[in-house]
C-alpha cells in the first residue's frame, strides 16, 4: 500500500463570476482521498460535489489553494495533462466512432503502440462484459451498455484516479442497483481509486469506503458510511442521510463519549464525540435518533409516554408515528419480525424507549445549518 | 356518415389547391425543358424532339466561358466562405467569447438586406478604393453574400453539439487541436458541407450583385442568359437555362441528403 493519498485537496477555494455576481461554489475544502478508495462526495445539486470533480479533472482552476495527485501539484496542467480520468453523466461516447474506437481514444492520444491499443481494448471490452460490442456504433446501445462503455474508455488509459460525475442517474432503478455491484467489482479488480459523486444516499452507502457529505460549498461530514449514518455530526448529515428524529435535551452530565441528558423528564444516554467547548452555554443539546432505534414498550416502562397517532405497513417494517405525552412527535419503525400477532393499533398507549447510546447528540454547530 | 362524407370532400378541396399551386409553381419550369429539346427554330412552335440546341451551346464559345466563369466563381465563394463561417462559428460557440448574441446578429444580418442596396454598396466600395472590376471583384463579393449561408447550418449543428463531447477528448489525452481534429470537426462535418451546397446555390445564380461588379470578360452564366434573352427567346436559351436549372436542382438535392443526415446524427445520445 502506498503511504502517500491518492488525492490531496488543500484550502480550495472556488468562485464563479465576478463583483456582485459571484457565487462562492467551494469554500475552504480539506481534502485526502486513500489510494485506492471508493470515495464518494456526496450532496444535494448545488453543493459543490461537481465542481469539486471538476477541479480535480482540471476543467475548472480553483481561485484559491491547491491539489495534489499522488504528491504532485496539478497547477497549471491542461485536463489532458493529468492521469485522471472521467466518466461523464450524460456518457458523452463519440456518436461517431465505433465502440473500440472509443475505448482506444485515449490510448491513441497517448501515442500507445497500435498491438497494446488492440489488446488493452479487448480486455476492457471483457472487463465489462461487452466483448462482442466492439464494431457498434454508440447509439445502437441502451443507455446501461453506454455507461459501461464510457467505464471502458475511462478506464483504458489506467488512470490515477477515475472520477464518476453521477454516472448512474440516468439509469432506470433495476439497473441502477446492478451497476453498483459492477462499479464496486470494477474497484476491487483494477485496484484504482475511485471518486464518485452522486446525490444519492442509497448509492454513496452501499459503494463507498468513505463519504464527504457537501453542503454549500463546504464538507459536513467525512467518514465511513456507518459513522455517517450511526454518528451523524450535525442536523444537515442527520437528515440528508435516512430519516430521523431531533429532540432537544439538556445536558446534566459529561462521560466519555457518552452525554447523560434529560428529556422529558427522564433520563436519556446520548452518545458524544464532542467536548463541553461545543455546547451552547444553556446546556441545550440537540438529539438525533433513527426511527429504528427507538422502542415502543409497554406505557410506563420507558423515558415517557405516547399516543398512536398513525400506524403503517410496509412490509418488512411497520412505520409508526407517536404523539409523546409533552406533545412531540416521533417516527418508530418497528421490524416485522414478530409472530406473536400483537399489533400495535391506532390510538394505543404506549411507552417510549431510547436506549443508551442510540441517540446521538449532534454537537457541530459551526455550519449553521438548522 | 354525413360528417364522414363532408370531411372527404374538404379533403378533395385541399388537393385541387394544392396540385394548382404545384402547376402554378412548376409550369413555366415544365416549358422551359420541355421546349429546349424542340427542334423547331422558333422557341414557341413545336415540330419535333431534338438535342440539338444543348450541342449548339456547348459549342458556342460564350457559353463555355460563362460556364467556367460561374464555376470559378462559385467554387472559390463556396471554398472561401465557408472556411470563414467555420472559423466565426467555432469562435461564437466557444465560452470564452463574449458578445456571441451581437455577433450572431451581425453575420446573419446580410441575408434581410436588400440584394440590390448590397449590389449598390458593393460597387460604390470598389469605386472608391478603385478596385479592377473583373472576375476577381465578382468573387469577393460572392465571398461576402454567401458567408452567412454557410454560417446558419455550421452554427445550428454546433449549437447541437454536446460540449461534453469536447471535454471527453480533453479528458482522455487530446490536446486542443487533436479536440477539434478528431471529436468537432468529425462531427461538425456535415454542418460544413450543408453550409457550403448552399453557398455554391446561391453563388452560382447570383445576378444583380453580379451584374454590378461584373467588368469586361468576367460574364457568368446568368448575366450572359440575360444578354441573350434581349435579342429574343431562342431555343438554345432554353438549353442553357436548363442546365443552370440542372445543377441548382443537383445541388439543393444534395444539402437534402446532408441536412437529413444531420438531422440523425444529431440525435444520438
Amino acid at each position: 500500500m502506498n503511504d502517500i493519498n491518492a488525492i490531496s485537496v488543500k484550502n480550495v477555494e472556488k468562485i464563479y463570476g465576478g463583483g456582485k455576481q459571484a457565487v462562492t461554489a467551494l469554500k475552504d475544502i480539506h481534502l485526502e482521498i486513500r489510494d485506492r478508495e471508493f470515495f464518494t462526495l456526496l450532496g444535494p445539486s448545488g453543493c459543490g460535489k461537481t465542481t469539486l470533480l471538476r477541479l480535480i479533472a482540471g476543467f475548472e482552476q480553483p481561485n484559491q489553494g491547491e491539489i495534489l495527485l499522488f504528491g504532485d501539484h496539478l497547477e497549471g496542467l491542461e485536463p489532458y495533462q493529468r492521469p485522471v480520468n472521467t466518466v461523464f453523466q450524460s456518457y458523452s461516447l463519440f456518436p461517431h466512432m465505433t465502440i473500440a474506437e472509443n475505448i482506444s481514444f485515449g490510448l491513441k492520444m497517448q501515442g500507445k503502440m497500435q498491438k497494446e491499443i488492440s489488446s488493452t481494448v479487448a480486455e476492457m471490452l471483457e472487463l465489462v462484459k461487452m466483448a462482442e460490442y466492439g464494431e457498434r456504433m454508440p447509439n445502437q446501445l441502451s443507455g446501461g451498455q453506454q455507461q459501461r462503455i464510457a467505464l471502458a474508455r475511462a478506464l483504458a488509459p489506467r488512470p490515477k484516479v477515475l472520477l464518476l460525475d453521477e454516472p448512474l442517474s440516468a439509469l432506470d432503478l433495476k439497473l441502477r442497483q446492478a451497476m453498483r455491484h459492477e462499479l464496486k467489482r470494477l474497484q476491487r479488480d483494477t485496484g484504482i481509486t475511485f471518486v464518485f459523486v452522486t446525490h444519492d444516499q442509497e448509492e454513496a452507502m452501499s459503494m463507498s469506503d468513505r463519504i464527504a457529505v457537501m453542503s454549500q460549498g463546504s464538507i459536513q461530514q467525512l467518514d465511513a458510511p456507518e459513522t455517517i449514518y450511526e454518528r451523524p455530526c450535525n442536523e444537515f448529515v442527520a437528515n440528508f442521510i435516512g430519516d430521523v428524529n431531533l429532540i432537544d435535551a439538556s445536558v446534566s452530565e459529561f462521560q466519555p463519549g457518552k452525554l447523560v441528558c434529560q428529556w422529558a423528564g427522564s433520563q436519556v444516554v446520548a452518545a458524544n464525540t464532542a467536548t463541553t467547548a461545543d455546547l451552547s452555554s444553556e446546556n441545550r443539546v440537540r438529539l438525533a435518533v433513527r426511527p429504528e432505534k427507538l422502542r415502543l414498550v409497554t406505557k410506563d416502562q420507558g423515558q415517557t409516554n405516547a399516543q398512536v397517532t398513525e400506524s403503517m405497513y410496509m412490509g418488512t417494517d411497520r412505520y409508526i408515528t407517536v404523539t409523546c405525552d409533552h406533545g412531540e412527535n416521533l417516527e418508530v419503525r418497528v421490524q416485522n419480525s414478530d409472530v406473536s400477532g400483537e399489533v400495535i393499533q391506532e390510538g394505543d398507549t404506549v411507552g417510549v424507549f431510547i436506549p443508551e447510546l442510540s441517540a446521538v447528540a449532534l454537537t457541530d454547530q459551526q455550519s449553521g445549518l438548522s | 356518415m354525413k360528417n364522414l362524407s363532408s370531411k372527404r370532400k374538404s379533403i378533395n378541396w385541399l388537393k385541387i389547391f394544392s396540385n394548382t399551386f404545384f402547376v402554378y409553381l412548376y409550369a413555366p419550369i415544365a416549358v422551359l425543358i420541355i421546349y429546349s429539346f424542340n427542334d423547331n427554330r422558333i422557341a414557341q412552335v413545336w415540330t419535333a424532339f431534338s438535342t440539338k440546341w444543348y450541342l449548339k451551346a456547348f459549342n458556342n464559345e460564350d457559353i463555355q466561358r460563362a460556364i467556367i466563369n460561374s464555376l470559378k466563381v462559385a467554387g472559390v465563394a463556396t471554398i472561401v466562405a465557408t472556411l470563414f463561417a467555420t472559423m466565426a462559428a467555432l469562435v461564437l460557440s466557444s465560452k470564452r467569447f463574449r458578445g456571441h448574441g451581437i455577433s450572431n446578429a451581425i453575420i446573419s444580418l446580410p441575408l434581410l438586406v436588400p440584394e440590390i442596396a448590397t449590389a449598390v454598396a458593393t460597387l460604390s466600395f470598389f469605386a472608391a478604393i478603385e478596385f479592377p472590376l473583373g472576375l476577381t471583384s465578382i468573387i469577393i463579393a460572392h465571398i461576402v453574400f454567401c458567408i452567412p449561408f454557410a454560417f446558419m447550418p455550421i452554427r445550428a449543428r454546433l449549437s447541437g453539439m454536446d460540449q461534453t463531447l469536447q471535454e471527453a477528448g480533453r479528458d482522455l489525452y487530446a490536446n486542443e487541436w487533436q479536440v477539434f481534429w478528431h471529436v468537432t470537426f468529425p462531427l461538425l462535418k456535415p454542418g460544413i458541407l450543408a453550409g457550403a451546397i448552399l453557398s455554391f446555390i446561391i453563388s452560382i445564380d447570383d445576378f444583380i450583385i453580379s451584374l454590378m461588379v461584373a467588368g469586361a470578360g468576367a460574364t457568368t452564366l446568368p448575366l450572359y442568359i440575360y444578354s441573350m434573352i434581349r435579342l429574343g427567346v431562342s431555343p438554345e436559351i432554353n438549353a442553357v437555362s436548363t442546365v443552370l436549372f440542372c445543377i441548382s436542382v443537383t445541388a439543393i438535392i444534395a444539402y437534402w441528403l446532408v441536412s437529413k443526415q444531420n438531422e440523425e446524427k444529431v440525435h444520438v445520445h
